[in-house]
């Protein structure tokens, strides 16, 4: 099956090269023929890297310890569950799984347009081809899964070896989300190579008008989607396993995850600028190759480790590969821009400061300020290695002190760009949309302030989600009363009516809801508490109003792992509310390492995040670290919150029933009954 | 027990944060909890290097280990060191996190490893020393480098890092000005001439009042 594995890839390597070179002879010469023997090499290239994935897949569920992938990431013991997830464990693996995850959106993308939009797809078979090349490259000859095991014999000769068990999964791998976490990000990280291909095929073939963005539209939002959910899962797996009661700490690999996601989230404002008023072409164009970009130095950043250590550049082969290809893609960027940059011509112009148009251009530019930030932030260590010849560390306590303003001026962005008008707004509009989520906002943030809530940043920052949340519940209100008066619907059924017609705008503010939410999970962290103390059977601690009693501990053996399990009891106000069990695991094969389990109270109000920290060395007794965090809750929630209104928003629009004024009572008559009933298009929504 | 309890286990940037890094492996293998190719020579199982005596070796180190080190509880850490702390990096090299707040995941205690709680008893001993919160910082990077900081120091290169991200608000916002002026100012574009010409006109005009009055 390794042999299979590894010729399935080196032949899919082959088929890349074949759609590149052939594509670009397609181009060339426009033989029909040559345009599709390349698309069904593209095609093919996707084929065999599944075959190849499944190939390695079939290793681990097959325990064949001669395989050194295999060997490092797998036992007998490890659950079916995990090895699955076991294929993105290490190096060779999570590049090969990137390849395929690619392949899923390639062969989607070739699939879906093979009799469609035939000046254009040659391009983008080109382009995907060039980047599935590159991946390919490092999965055959850089870090090859398929490597098997050789020790020395007698003789000293090499021959195969195998071991007869392996040396086990990352048991901070063993938790559920990093089943779905890293498939999550690496479909964010791949998907944007979709609207990526289109962008730079549509500027090579100098495509007419702004199809590409048509057509890329719901591949950046799957990608964008993947991407939001990919970086909460992680976010919530670093919570619930590391145990040090946060869920994000500005680690490079975080910040590599988050940049493309900032550069993403502006490219799918700014389309509106190019789709409404045909500005901004120019911008995004580089918005989208910048967004790749970044999601290809975020899969180096991740890989390599340059951030984390100066050492691991060093250890790392991939490194100069990366930095190669991000080299090739930044000068093709360049050239093909520069040579089709006449086609990019604006056509509007800008009437008022105070416009949709100018909310838009701020909000680009916060996103962008935050990416570069960011981006700066991470590398500054390395600068000032450069620099100085002193490293320089960049820790959490800088970004929140940058980010923090920039968020807040993002969110105050998410609840006022919206609501103005498209060219020019009045004031008098303005008075009428803002006078009551103003209000709202204050209210609600002076009875947070009188009830012990007191933090300026975090005060700012729920007022600002007052603020936008009420905006957003007008827009529903103000558009679901005019159909609810049109078609006597309730007031609810009406409100999902207005969101099913025109579900990109409707569902863009379930989006901004549910950044709300997250913001105002965020803003608990300013009040987070802790403690920390070494507990013998029946000792006690408090921490705001819950009391720990450390009731007994026991030693529970699974299959897997041997687990030292704490019992503590959960008190407020003297009544017992719930027990906790957090737990210390000892991973099969693994000697020091050790997974933690902390045991969540989670409310609506805040989390009790409990952690047994293992036996302090010192004295030899059970140390309970606990943690007190306010609305963490809000954050998992305003996730859920922003994937359904990503979903809403991929929905195509429904048309408006149009019910003659007059027939009121005849409302709830079933579609389709043409006497009382005419079918209008109301608007064609957006698309 | 010293430096040993940190390095070990799958500590590296907040331990599991590069979970997929070269640097686990390397901390797993110097733990001699992975053994990949290159350690077959020497294997885990091997006869000489059982389990038992591991365990044995490692408990022996610790007890010589704890002999020479005064044994604190953690309570003895006082909260104003712990303050300070926060402000300082734990220099265990494993865990990327502060002294104040190092919580060592990933490895068998998961509480202050031994170097935070050491960095923690020399910033009470300064502190005994009446020492301000500065000159505690400066001795200790005067130690270990810059490398102890937390976030950059606003002086010198660090405040590099300072300015830059209101360097590029200034600068983004300069240029969003500018494109707007520019923008609001810029001509209407010129109507196309030609025979079909004032149908075609009618027909973009309605193409942008429909796509502008949609919301």
């Amino acid at each position: 099956m390794d042999v299979f594995g590894s010729f399935s890839l080196l032949l899919a390597f082959v088929c890349a090269v074949y759609a590149f070179v052939g594509g670009i002879a397609a181009i060339r010469t426009r033989h029909p023929l040559l345009v599709k023997s390349a698309r069904q090499a593209g095609m093919a290239t996707c084929a065999l890297i599944f075959l190849a994935t499944f190939c390695v897949e079939y290793l681990f569920f097959t325990d064949n310890f001669s395989m050194a992938y295999v060997v490092s990431h797998s036992n007998r013991d490890l659950s079916t569950f995990y090895k699955i997830a076991a294929l993105w464990a290490g190096q060779e693996g999570s590049l090969l799984f990137w390849s395929t995850l690619l392949s899923i959106y390639v062969l989607s993308v070739l699939i879906a347009y093979r009799n469609k939009n035939g000046e254009l797809m040659p391009y983008v078979g080109v382009v995907l081809a060039g980047v599935q090349i590159f991946f390919l490259t490092l999965n055959n000859f850089v870090e090859n899964p398929f490597k098997t095991l050789a020790t020395v014999n007698a003789a000293g000769v090499l021959e195969p070896f195998t071991r007869l068990d392996g040396n086990g999964l990352n048991p901070l791998l063993q938790y559920p989300e990093m089943v779905i976490h890293p498939p999550n990000l690496y479909s964010g990280y791949t998907g944007f190579t979709i609207p990526f291909a289109f962008a730079l095929a549509a500027l090579l073939a100098r495509y007419p008008g702004e199809k590409w963005i048509h057509l890329t539209r719901k591949w950046t939002m799957v990608a964008w989607c993947f991407q939001s959910l990919g970086i909460l899962l992680g976010a919530h797996w670093a919570y619930a396993v590391l145990g040090w009661g946060g869920y994000w700490g500005w680690d490079p690999v975080e910040n590599a995850s988050l940049l493309p996601w900032l550069t993403g989230t502006a490219f799918l404002h700014s389309v509106m600028m190019q789709e409404k008023r045909g500005m901004m072409k120019v911008w995004n164009v580089w918005l989208v190759f910048c967004t790749f970009l970044l999601c290809i130095l975020g899969t180096f950043l991740t890989r390599s480790g340059v951030v984390s250590s100066v050492h691991a550049f060093a250890n790392s082969h991939i490194g100069p590969w990366f930095v190669g290809f991000i080299c090739i893609t930044i000068i093709v960027c360049f050239v093909s821009y520069f040579l089709n940059r006449d086609y990019l011509k604006s056509e509007n112009q800008l009437d008022s400061m105070i416009s949709r148009e100018s909310s838009f251009l701020f909000n680009n530019l916060l996103f962008l300020v935050a990416c570069i930030a960011v981006l700066s932030g991470t590398l500054f260590p390395v600068f000032s290695e450069w620099f100085t010849s002193n490293r320089i560390s960049v820790g959490a306590p800088f970004f929140n002190k940058v980010m923090i303003p920039i968020g807040l001026a993002l969110l105050f962005l998410t609840g006022v760009g919206p609501l103005l008008a498209w060219r020019k707004t009045s004031a008098d509009s303005l008075k009428r949309n803002f006078g009551w989520p103003l209000i709202v906002g204050l209210v609600g943030a002076f009875i947070l302030y009188v009830a012990g809530y007191r933090d300026p940043f975090s005060n700012l920052c729920l007022f600002l989600c007052i603020f936008v949340f009420w905006t957003i519940v007008e827009e529903f209100y103000r558009g679901a009363k005019v159909i609810a008066a049109r078609t006597g619907m309730s007031m609810m059924m009406a409100a999902h009516e207005l969101s099913m017609r025109n579900t990109r705008r409707y569902g863009g503010y379930v989006v901004h809801f549910g950044m709300v939410l997250v913001f105002v999970g965020m803003a608990g962290a300013a009040f987070n508490a802790d403690a920390q103390k070494a507990m013998n059977i029946g000792d006690s601690m408090k921490l705001g109003p819950y009391t720990l009693l450390l009731q007994s501990a026991d030693t529970k053996v699974e299959k897997n792992y041997t687990a030292q399990r704490m019992i503590v009891e959960v008190l407020k106000d003297n009544k017992q509310i719930m027990l906790l069990y957090p737990e210390k695991r000892q991973f099969q094969g693994t000697e020091q390492a050790a997974g933690t389990m902390v045991a969540i109270y989670s409310t609506l109000r805040e989390d009790l995040y409990v952690v047994y920290a293992g036996m302090d060395p010192e004295v030899n007794v059970p140390v309970i670290h606990a943690f007190l965090n306010p609305l963490v809750k809000w954050i998992w929630l305003g996730g859920v919150w922003v994937v359904m209104g990503t979903l809403l928003a991929l929905m195509p629009n429904r048309r408006a029933t149009l019910v003659i004024a007059g027939a009121t009572e005849a409302a709830p008559a079933p579609p389709g009954t043409p006497a009382l009933t005419s079918t209008t298009t109301l608007r064609e929504g957006h698309d | 027990m010293t430096k040993n309890n940190c390095s070990a286990g799958l500590s590296r940037g907040l331990g599991g944060r590069d979970v997929f890094g070269r640097e686990a492996r390397h901390a797993l293998l110097a733990s001699g909890a992975l053994a990949p190719e290159e350690t077959l020579f020497f294997p885990a199982h091997s006869p000489y290097f059982t389990r038992a005596k591991r365990v044995a070796f490692l408990m022996a180190f610790c007890t010589l280990a704890l002999l020479h080190l005064s044994v604190l509880p953690l309570s003895a850490q006082s909260p104003r060191a712990k303050q300070i702390g926060m402000h300082l990096k734990c220099m265990c090299r494993g865990c990327d996190m502060t002294a104040g707040n190092c919580a060592h995941p990933g490895g068998a205690f998961s509480g202050p490893c031994d170097t935070a709680k050491a960095e923690l008893r020399e910033v009470d001993e300064m502190l005994a020393k009446n020492m301000t919160e500065q000159q505690i910082i400066d001795a200790f990077v005067a130690k270990y480098g810059s490398i102890v900081y937390v976030e950059p120091p606003k002086k010198g290169f660090g405040l590099v890092a300072w300015i830059m991200p209101i360097f590029y608000v200034v600068v983004g916002l300069a240029v969003v000005v500018y494109v707007v002026r520019k923008w609001t100012h810029r001509p209407p574009p010129p109507p196309p001439v030609g025979p079909g010409a004032p149908n075609e006109t009618l027909d973009r005009a309605r193409a942008q009042v429909d796509r502008e009055t949609e919301d």
